[in-house]
């Protein structure tokens, strides 16, 4: 298990400890983005004093060789699971396959990691807090006892839909897709989704893929919460009526908490050079630094200023993808043509 | 979601790929001509509106007081409370 600092941080006074959160953020730029945003606010937006200090954790599949939270709070540890084999898995798995298989496998990481973080912080561990990819880990944490909370980085609607799919699954005859339904899925307080508008993973009931969703759906219902990146302008309706329905005891309640998001000039200011990104954007260096001539793998601005203004997240995800689909491979080549065109113009 | 509950984006076709799936692709022309109504044309305006009030909106919710920064103090009361 590799740790970069010894969690937790020390406590602010020596009479009352600090309350620990653990957060789990499933491969992808996507999701490690906004839970080191959620972790920057749990450690430094408290309401009447009382601190926290943090670990973020992170996969080895499919994340760049290096990890790098500098813009992190000092009370933020963070640790990363071990690389767990895939050897197994069919060429053509889907990437979601992939990754919920790398959730799956690297469970027991998350427990060891877990009782450690139990022995060694003095208030016990108040939260842990992985995204809706990496549900399946509630199960260790109710298991040691420590309350679980799903932070959901897309919308309540998205959120709602992905546990409603267990629901939609046993009163669909089998032999009907999703996209074919004839009648919208109303869930309510949102707006009605198309079959087709339901994530792509649950598009072919047939592919590998599809069971581990509604798996994965089912174990977001362990949480004792749903911390989702919303706001009540944008899905009023669809929050109301989430709770009245987490009232009556069916679902977790929903926290309405976003939107994370921040205006460029900060996001210049605060993003780290290394901020995790994949192989396209290592190639892509390698070939910028090519043309301007004798710039070393290791040596200064890993990037031409202007390029980190390229979201991230968007290329990581593709890079994701590429391994997949011929889709996300497309995606890549397009984005590398951009990125060639500006290379051109430096 | 965007497109018909908030306002806020305008819904791309997807390029047609045999049967009844698409490559997932969008096409050029249809990126062309979504931007264009949607930054210069009538039909854009809407969006146009609605962007700039869910810009503030989204400003306020982390206002002090504001419904998102109290929804946040409100989970991590709980957090603190199994703490203490």
């Amino acid at each position: 298990m590799e740790r970069e600092a010894a969690p937790p941080a020390p406590a602010p006074a020596p009479d009352k400890p600090a309350a620990h959160v653990v957060l789990l953020a499933s491969p992808g730029a996507g999701h490690v983005l906004p839970m080191a945003e959620l972790v920057r606010r749990v450690v430094t937006h408290h309401g009447d004093g009382a601190e926290f200090t943090a670990t973020l954790v992170t996969y080895t599949n499919f994340s760049a060789a290096e990890h790098s939270f500098n813009a992190l709070p000092p009370s933020v540890s963070t640790a990363v699971l071990p690389e767990v084999p895939l050897d197994d898995l069919p060429a053509d798995a889907r990437v979601e396959t992939r990754i919920l298989t790398v959730i799956k496998r690297a469970l027991p990481h998350i427990r060891d990691l877990l009782r450690s973080l139990l022995a060694a912080a003095p208030a016990g561990v108040a939260a842990f807090v992985p995204d809706v990819f990496s549900s399946w880990a509630l199960e260790v944490s109710a298991e040691l006892g420590i309350p679980g909370y799903i932070f959901c980085t897309s919308n309540l609607t998205a959120m709602h839909s992905i546990i409603h799919i267990p629901e939609l699954d046993k009163t669909t005859a089998c032999d009907c897709e999703f996209r074919d339904l004839p009648e919208p899925v109303r869930l309510p307080g949102c707006v009605p989704l198309r079959g087709a508008d339901l994530a792509d993973p649950f598009q072919d009931r047939t592919d590998p893929v599809y069971p581990l969703m509604v798996e994965l759906a089912n174990k977001c219902l362990l949480a004792d919460g749903f911390i989702v990146n919303t706001f009540d302008a944008m899905e009023h309706e669809a929050i109301a009526a989430f709770n009245v329905l987490s009232d009556r005891g069916g679902y977790p309640p929903a926290y309405a908490v976003g939107p994370f998001v921040r205006t460029c000039s900060e996001r210049r200011r605060r993003q780290p050079a290394g901020i995790p990104a994949g192989r396209v954007r290592g190639e892509n260096q390698q070939r910028h630094r090519a043309r301007r001539g004798g710039m070393g793998p290791a040596g200064g601005d890993p990037e031409p200023r202007g390029h980190r203004r390229v979201p991230v997240a968007l290329r990581v995800e593709l890079d994701a993808g590429g391994r997949g689909r011929g889709r996300a491979v497309a995606g890549v080549a397009a984005v590398r043509r951009a990125e060639d065109q500006r290379g051109d113009a430096v | 979601m965007l497109s018909e509950g908030v306002g806020l984006a305008l819904a791309l076709a997807l390029r047609p790929r045999g049967r009844s799936r698409t490559d997932g692709i969008v096409s050029r022309e249809e990126v062309a001509a979504a931007v264009t109504e949607l930054i210069v044309e009538a039909k854009g305006a809407v969006a146009r509106e609605k962007a700039r009030e869910l810009r503030e909106a989204a400003a306020e919710a982390w206002a002090p007081e504001g419904p998102s920064r109290n929804a946040f103090q409100a989970v991590v009361g709980r957090w603190k409370k199994a703490a203490s």
